[in-house]
């Protein structure tokens, strides 16, 4: 799965959001705020991730347990697909 | 009516059909410019989309682009065109043609139209649309902003009838703009239901974020919060260029400007907490 085209990720004050440009301002009226985790979630996803590679990755970030970093991913997951920011890579 | 009108730091000719909106509202912001931005409107018996392909669609609108004009159509649901709207892609000459068809509604619509196109224009020199009631008190200016019916003009009604010198400059979609790194309003002749607006332009004392609430309390936000406020309040672009300035003002303002959620009720105790907290020091 990926990132659809049109979301730029920026640091503000900071924060680091996401913000919609063009077509994708159109449909998403909003912005998101990510921290550490979903800003390195966000990046990986920009170029396409299974989501076993997002589980390998944040596990090589953290210290964290599988079953804790694996519900990361699903939440962050589903804040993206509520949104319809992802496709199919 | 065609006329010349300075808008925040836009020179505007604009010329209008109807004066049911802009009579009441227009008028303050006259001014003899040389104008930088020029606005038409004309009513059409009937209107015609262009030949070129479609760039993009979106609901019942239609956008068409080339190298220097952008038009957006609108249609109705027998597919008829109820506005075309032809601009240069800079928005410096914007043209806005109506169908008769609209009827009764079309001074409504042109004034719908010209405050959409005029704040597209505002965007593009640095001037941000925001959502809020704008007065102006001891020379400074308090924004209140929240999603309608929220009560932001409930609000300055109560600090305009408590205060004397309160004025106000825009209950609806004033524009925000930095000068020499100081947050600016100024009113714009597009305020919404209310005519109440002017041409005056402040420095901004405070912004409060509103929320209905039992009791009165003004709550610091965290800059995340500030952000995802400020984005539901903003006329935001859509070109990622015009996104990149409209960040860069807003990490000024939150670093410069004190923003609060007030959670208030909508009478006279509401008013006089957040004044004892604004010129008092009382509650922060």
């Amino acid at each position: 799965m990926k990132i659809k085209h049109g979301y730029i990720l920026r640091n503000v004050a900071s924060e680091t959001i996401v913000v919609p440009t063009q077509e994708a301002a159109i449909n998403f009226n909003g912005i998101l705020t990510l921290n550490e985790s979903g800003k390195l979630l966000w990046e990986r996803l920009s170029q396409g991730a299974t989501e076993a590679e997002l589980l390998e990755m944040l596990m090589e970030h953290y210290d964290v347990q599988e079953k804790e970093a694996q519900s990361d991913i699903e939440l962050f997951l589903d804040k993206l697909r509520a949104h319809h920011i992802l496709e199919d890579a | 009516m065609k006329n010349t009108y300075l808008i925040g730091h836009i020179a505007l000719q604009l010329s209008y059909v109807y004066d049911d909106f802009f009579a009441s509202r227009i008028v303050p912001f006259q001014k003899d410019v040389i104008p930088d931005h020029f606005m038409e409107v004309s009513i059409e018996s009937a209107l015609v989309r262009p030949t070129f392909p479609v760039t993009m669609t979106y609901r019942d609108k239609t956008i068409y682009e080339t190298k220097d004009m952008h038009y957006i159509v609108k249609t109705n649901a027998s597919e008829a065109v109820t506005h075309l709207i032809s601009y240069t892609p800079d928005y410096r000459k914007v043209t806005i043609q109506l169908s008769a068809n609209i009827g009764e509604r079309l001074p409504e619509v042109e004034y719908l139209l010209t405050g959409m196109m005029f704040f597209e224009m505002a965007i593009r020199r640095q001037m941000i649309p925001f959502h809020a009631s704008a007065i102006s008190y001891l020379d400074e200016a308090i924004l209140f902003s929240a999603p309608s019916q929220t009560g932001k003009s409930t609000q300055a009604d109560l600090w305009q009838k408590n205060l004397s010198e309160v004025q106000f400059i825009n209950d609806d979609k004033p524009v925000i703009f930095l000068d020499h790194d100081v947050l600016h309003v100024s009113g714009t002749p597009w305020s919404g239901k209310t005519p109440r607006t002017n041409a005056l332009v402040k420095p901004v004392k405070c912004i409060l974020f509103l929320e209905q609430a039992p009791q009165n309390e003004l709550i610091p936000l965290s800059n995340q919060d500030k952000l995802t406020h400020f984005f539901r309040n903003i006329h935001r672009p859509r070109e990622e260029a015009l996104i990149d300035e409209v960040l860069k003002s807003l990490e000024l303002m939150i670093r410069e400007v004190p923003i609060f959620l007030f959670q208030c009720r909508k009478d006279q105790e509401a008013f006089e907490y957040l004044y004892h907290a604004l010129y008092r020091g009382d509650h922060l």
